[in-house]
């Protein structure tokens, strides 16, 4: 066996890209791991490479699964308990994303002005993670809906159009049939991060009466969303609007999205 | 790191399979059954040894979902990186033991790419493109190396290289094919722009 090296300097990248191809020797692997802890700009060069070396796995031909094993592939996992059940750090501390209901954006602004300057700061904190954890929810049922809309064609899939004051920007509305009823999921993009007390405000829209949906926020990349449980469909449009804040019960903002259903 | 639609929907999935969700599993295993049982099959050229790595590759995710940490990478690439680690396992394994894999057939990219997913279609065909632009000594490393899980010392054996030109042209393949990649994107930017 030859010698083993140490990296207490940093390797060169041609030993970087052994390793994110996997064809680096494996007694030389703890070095290379032991440097990259402590090195942040290996870890980033190794990243690069890595992100190059996966491409490589999109361009696979297609193969045929075996018949039957999506079923044999579940049940063997999910029979086996979940481990390592360490605390998940969120990495949603920075998105303000969410869906509200009306008054508890209203709720949360009157308890950050009551409170001093740290109280507000860790009003904000709570508040971003409480819209964080929202926007995990209404990500993870826009998923599973248009998984649905693939399999299940009583699923709807009606494209939102934009007003002229929100070009860029765009929507889905998702009708899913469901035990209780109708799931419908809003997911939208581009839609500015509203300041301040303004909220995005979700109309449903029958005969021309509009009735709210609820109010949500959008993140610094423009998308946000709202998940309904509804026992019926009944109205026939539906609106999306800037509004000045989560008070109103009506339009008083401009409109940015709609659709017809 | 730019994340896409697709990246943030697979984030809340794992978060979700995190807390025990089987429904969340299931739907990201329905996102990526077909890109992650091919690259498998591409490297152990078996469906029944690529259905086993499957097993191990969700069971991991299923297991293992708290440890994800989104703000560290996409999903995706967490995902491809347990795959390809477990089924080069696999083949180094068959080798120890004697086991003889079928040959590969042809270039490491040859058909319709596996991931049809609209969003990653149009990547896969440029991928098959830049990987057809390395020359045949790059592509036999990388092949050896990505696919076969030889180490740089074994390819040089194979190939009756020296250890450093081995390293060269997996180093240099793997940059040829960021670069082209990249170029290829910045000129569809500036199509786009026009």
């Amino acid at each position: 066996m030859g010698s083993i090296k140490l990296f207490d300097a940093c390797p060169e990248p041609a030993e970087l890209c052994l390793l994110a191809l996997g064809a680096e020797e494996p007694e030389e692997v703890p070095a290379l791991q032991a440097h990259l802890e402590r090195c942040a700009r290996c870890r980033l060069t190794l990243a690069e490479l890595q992100a190059a070396a996966e491409l490589v796995a999109y361009a696979t031909p297609a193969a045929v699964p075996p018949a039957g094993m999506r079923e044999r592939v579940l049940d063997h996992v999910t029979r086996r308990p979940q481990s390592d059940a360490a605390p998940r750090r969120s990495r949603w501390s920075g998105r303000l994303t969410g869906w509200m209901p009306f008054g508890a954006a209203a709720a949360v602004a009157l308890l950050a002005l009551s409170t001093g300057v740290l109280g507000s700061r860790v009003q904000s904190l709570r508040t971003q993670l409480a819209r964080a954890e929202v926007w995990e929810h209404v990500a993870y049922e826009w998923a599973l809906a248009a998984e649905q809309a693939n399999k299940d064609p009583r699923v709807k899939v009606i494209p939102m159009a934009n007003s002229p004051e929100a070009a860029g920007s765009g929507g889905t509305v998702y009708m899913v049939p469901s035990q209780t009823g109708t799931r419908v999921v809003i997911s939208v993009w581009g839609l500015h991060q509203p300041r301040g007390e303004n909220v995005y405000h979700l109309w449903l829209i029958r005969d021309g009466e509009r009735r709210s949906g609820g109010t949500f926020v959008t993140d610094a990349d423009g998308r946000g969303g709202a998940v309904l449980n509804l026992p019926g469909v009944d109205f026939q449009q539906v609106g999306i609007t800037l509004e000045p804040d989560a008070r109103g019960m009506t339009p008083r903002g401009q409109k940015v999205l709609g659709a017809s259903l | 790191m730019a994340l896409s639609e697709r990246d943030l929907v697979d984030e809340a999935l794992i978060g979700r399979v995190a807390s025990g969700d089987k429904q969340a599993l299931e739907a990201l295993y329905d996102r990526y059954e077909r890109l992650v049982f091919s690259f498998a099959h591409r490297v152990l050229r078996d469906p029944h040894l690529a259905e086993e790595v499957m097993q191990d590759v969700f069971l991991r995710i299923w297991q293992r979902a708290a440890r994800f940490e989104g703000g560290r990478g996409r999903f995706s690439s967490w995902l491809l990186n347990i795959t390809h680690n477990l089924a080069v396992d696999r083949v180094r394994q068959a080798r120890a033991r004697g086991v003889v894999l079928p040959d590969p057939q042809g270039a490491p990219a040859q058909g319709a790419p596996a991931a049809d997913i609209a969003e990653h279609a149009l990547l896969a065909y440029q991928v098959q493109e830049a990987l057809a632009g390395l020359t045949p000594d790059q592509r036999e490393a990388m092949e050896l190396a990505y696919f076969q899980g030889f180490t740089h010392t074994e390819i040089a054996r194979r190939t009756r290289s020296p250890v450093g030109t081995v390293k060269s042209r997996l180093y240099h393949g793997l940059l040829k094919l960021r670069t082209i990649l990249t170029e290829g994107k910045e000129a569809e930017t500036r199509r786009g722009k026009h």
